[in-house]
């Protein structure tokens, strides 16, 4: 695993921002990491990325420490915080060139690098400008420029979609697809589950410095709902196929939405090529039957409110 | 430099700090606005005075002093406060928790940090100085200043410059609260004016005499290349505690600190011990003494700040070896070390000072190193007792300070021992007074009289025979002090171990 955060605590004197964290996550790998404010995500983030002191608990990454070799952990490690730099006396390409320089690149090493990432941020038109008149999204930009003159193998964004516009926004996660193929390490946090669920493999849910559920979507999915839900559009009166599927065996609950019906079922996906199968041969005349996709809005809300009800 | 560097010349980069630095001070309009403003000053100052001697009718023979006496103190203010005040107060924004340029997560390490903003720093001082250059020239055309003087003040108020500049940077390095740095900064500044001041004086009597006729003589170099031997070794302890309040926790920041401090010790014990023969009088060892005191009042409480945690990293450096690791000890970050260190070494002063200051140890090594019979300092035996109870007090005000730590604030910073030390030591030295002026009591002979565990006391008291109550209550104060903190002492003294060889593996260090 590229970066294992094992049982990781920190206290701001009585506040315990972070308690008992373990997850990990490894390259190609994108992970969500979500909560509500004061989660203790950005504070986790911090210790990744070498700003903060654990007050218990490391974070390895690659298998270095972030607690005893700091200086080689965060050589892997690139940052986007939460906010932004706004000089009025340095530029764009100033101040990329100055972290191009302060991660030890040389000469041409550097202006190769430098210009690599202000070409893949899309920032190549306003290089001459003071990073106080740009945008927020140019902003983000030389920001995330920044995190990656150094072609770290982690990526740790903390919010890095606040206060972006659709336009924005979609470029901002084609970089993030990019990256990911790149086979970076990626945590992302974002208050906006619908715009990770589209980049997102993996996922990190916190709630008042408690960790809450970790893993790729699907071992998430499985933990937070251990039934599958299917939707089932039936010619004829829905009603029977509901009391019908009542009486099947495996079958958790089922309802009648806006005439369709909505199924919850125990076990693996071939249990519901079973129960089609059944109703296909009981003579139901089913049009649509397909199974219902949680995002993790979903798995949010359940998690978070502490299972399934 | 070897073969190796000098080959590398071509592939030489500047360090990044220096360039980033320099290239917003261009832009900044601190920097240019108090350049601007001190061009105008210097013109203004040079042409009155010029106007001013068209009046008069007898041609002043001294016009071209009067002119740099007044250029003189306008270039210390700006170089020994502005430029540390700016760059410093960078540096401290720098460091603040929301900095969003998140430069120390950079691999640039903690001494290129450092050397990068000292070295914008004394470009900027350049800057000023060769501003003001041309005005010092010319009033070397006009009368009643010799260049050798000009260019030797100009060294001095240079090279003190260049100390509060690291002295600065080294006081914005340290995190603390708001209103301890309100009260660093307030006394820094009133440190900056009083040098300013002793400049201000220095260069007045230099430029009355003048500086060629001085050149030659022993009781001029003497004390000069003391002062700046004394300055430079300052520089050096400020240049380093810098980097390691900069460096990460982990590291072992103590270990280059102490070892420095060690050898200043030595070399400066050196040095004194040749003077007082040469001056044929013990005041350059009651001197040293001195110094010595202030430098481990400093140290402690560095020492006490440090905290008991030892780092995996630490640790797995610890030697095995018993008197290896007694040394380690003293050296490693903690503050158990730091303490222990701290005892020895000013047991060892104050013991050397007695030793030299009292006995005839001095006069038998006289012949030995070619000087006459040594004369007593007027202070004599007093400067140990001064000393000692000093020590004694900050020492006690540090193990409480360690104590209430532990008691009731283990969950905070170990910082706060040290400021409950500083602390202690404040209110020992106001309360008192305070309810000493509630009653209308306060006065300055109040001031002046014994008054047991303060510390500033100590410095103020005009009764010599009061002394050794202060000692004797400066050393109960310690000793229970040591009594609370023994058992702590000795748990940290037993945990000082290297790292078990099972535990050695949990973090493999990256190869390069
Ligand atoms: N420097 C600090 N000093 C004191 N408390 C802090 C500090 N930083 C964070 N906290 C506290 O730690 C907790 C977690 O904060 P954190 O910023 O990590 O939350 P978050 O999940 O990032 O929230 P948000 O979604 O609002 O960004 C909060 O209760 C916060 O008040
Ligand atoms: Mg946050």
């Amino acid at each position: 695993m590229k970066v294992q955060v094992r049982n990781l605590h920190k206290r701001f004197g009585k506040t315990v921002a972070v308690d008992n964290f373990t997850f990990s996550f490894d390259n190609g790998h994108v992970f969500g990491f979500v909560g509500p404010n004061g989660a203790g995500k950005t504070t986790t983030m911090r210790v990744i990325a070498t700003l903060e002191e654990p007050t218990a608990g490391d974070v390895l990454i690659n298998g270095v420490s972030v607690r005893e070799e700091p200086e080689y952990a965060r050589r892997m490690v690139g940052y986007v915080p939460d906010s932004l730099p706004a000089h009025n006396d340095v530029t764009v390409h100033e101040y990329l060139d100055f972290y191009g320089r302060a991660y030890g690149l040389q000469g041409a090493k550097r202006r190769e690098a430098v210009g690599a990432v202000e070409e893949f941020t899309g920032v190549t038109g306003i290089l001459d400008k003071h990073l106080k008149a740009l945008s927020k999204g140019m902003k983000q930009r030389v920001t995330l420029g920044r995190a990656l003159i150094h072609n770290p193998d982690v990526l740790i964004l903390d919010e890095p979609a606040a206060g972006l516009d659709p336009r924005a926004r979609v470029e901002l996660r084609e970089l993030l697809t990019v990256l990911a193929t790149q086979n970076k390490a990626i945590l992302i946090s974002s208050h906006i589950l619908t715009e990770l669920t589209e980049i997102c493999n993996g996922v990190v849910i916190v709630e008042r410095g408690k960790l809450l559920a970790s893993g790729t979507v699907a071992e998430v999915l499985k933990m937070s709902t251990p039934h599958r839900a299917f939707a089932i559009r039936v010619l004829g009166e829905p009603s029977v196929l509901v009391k019908e599927l009542l009486q099947t065996p495996h079958v958790v609950s089922a309802r009648e939405v806006g005439g369709e019906v909505l199924l919850e079922l125990e076990g693996e996906l071939s249990a519901g090529c079973d129960l089609l199968a059944v109703l296909v041969g009981k003579g139901f005349k089913i049009a649509e039957f397909k199974q219902s996709k949680a995002n993790l809005e979903d798995i949010f809300m359940n998690v978070t409110k502490g299972g399934v009800q | 430099m070897n073969f190796l560097t000098l080959s590398k010349w071509r592939t030489w980069e500047p360090n990044p700090i220096v360039v980033k630095e320099l290239r917003q001070a261009v832009r900044s309009w601190a920097v240019t606005g108090v350049l601007l403003a001190f061009l105008c000053i210097l013109f203004l100052v040079v042409v009155s005075h010029l106007l001013g001697q068209t009046i008069q009718s007898n041609a002043n023979q001294a016009l071209g002093r009067d002119i740099f006496q007044f250029l003189l103190p306008i270039l210390s203010v700006v170089s020994f406060s502005f430029i540390p005040l700016y760059v410093g107060g960078r540096l401290m924004a720098e460091r603040q928790e929301g900095n969003v340029d998140m430069l120390y997560i950079t691999t640039l390490s903690a001494a290129r940090i450092i050397r990068g903003k000292l070295l914008c720093g004394v470009y900027l001082t350049v800057l000023f100085f060769s501003v003001c250059a041309p005005f010092m020239v010319f009033t070397n055309l006009l009368r009643g200043i010799d260049l050798p003087t000009v260019f030797m003040l100009l060294v001095v108020a240079f090279l003190v410059s260049i100390l509060s500049l690291q002295a600065a940077i080294f006081l914005s390095c340290l995190s603390t609260s708001r209103g301890l740095k309100l009260l660093v900064g307030f006394s820094g500044g009133g440190v900056m004016m009083a040098l300013v001041g002793l400049m201000a004086n220095f260069s007045y009597d230099l430029l009355r005499e003048g500086a060629g006729s001085r050149l030659g003589a022993w009781n001029f170099w003497g004390p000069t290349l003391s002062l700046f031997f004394f300055g430079l070794l300052l520089f050096g302890f400020f240049h380093l505690g810098a980097i390691a309040l900069i460096s990460s926790p982990s590291a072992n920041r103590a270990l280059p600190l102490r070892s420095y401090v060690t050898g200043t010790w030595l070399v400066t014990l050196a040095v004194s011990l040749v003077w007082a023969v040469n001056e044929s009088h013990t005041g350059p060892v009651v001197a040293w003494a001195a110094f010595t005191t202030g430098l481990l009042v400093l140290a402690l409480l560095i020492a006490i700040a440090e905290g008991d945690d030892q780092s995996v990293r630490i640790r797995r450096t610890i030697p095995e070896s018993g008197p290896k690791r007694a040394l380690a000890f003293l050296f490693y970050s903690g503050t158990a070390g730091g303490l222990a260190w701290t005892v020895l070494l000013a047991a060892t002063t104050i013991g050397a000072t007695w030793v030299l200051t009292q006995s005839s140890v001095l006069d038998s090594m006289s012949p030995w190193l070619g000087g006459g019979r040594i004369r007593r300092a007027s202070i004599k035996e007093l400067s140990t007792i001064y000393l000692s109870a000093t020590l004694l007090y900050v020492f006690a005000y540090s193990l409480f300070g360690l104590v209430i730590h532990r008691r009731f604030l283990a969950h905070r910073s170990p910082i706060v021992a040290a400021m409950i030390a500083l602390a202690l030591a404040a209110l020992w030295a106001i309360v008192p007074n305070l309810v000493l002026l509630l009653f209308n009591k306060l006065s300055w002979d109040a001031l002046q009289d014994r008054q047991l565990g303060n510390v500033f006391n100590v410095f103020v008291m005009t009764n010599h025979s009061s002394f050794p109550y202060h000692l004797i209550f400066a050393l109960l104060l310690a000793t229970l002090g040591v009594v609370l903190n023994l058992k702590w002492f000795f748990a940290q003294r037993r945990a000082f171990q290297p790292l078990p060889s099972e535990a050695q593996t949990v973090t493999p260090r990256p190869q390069s």
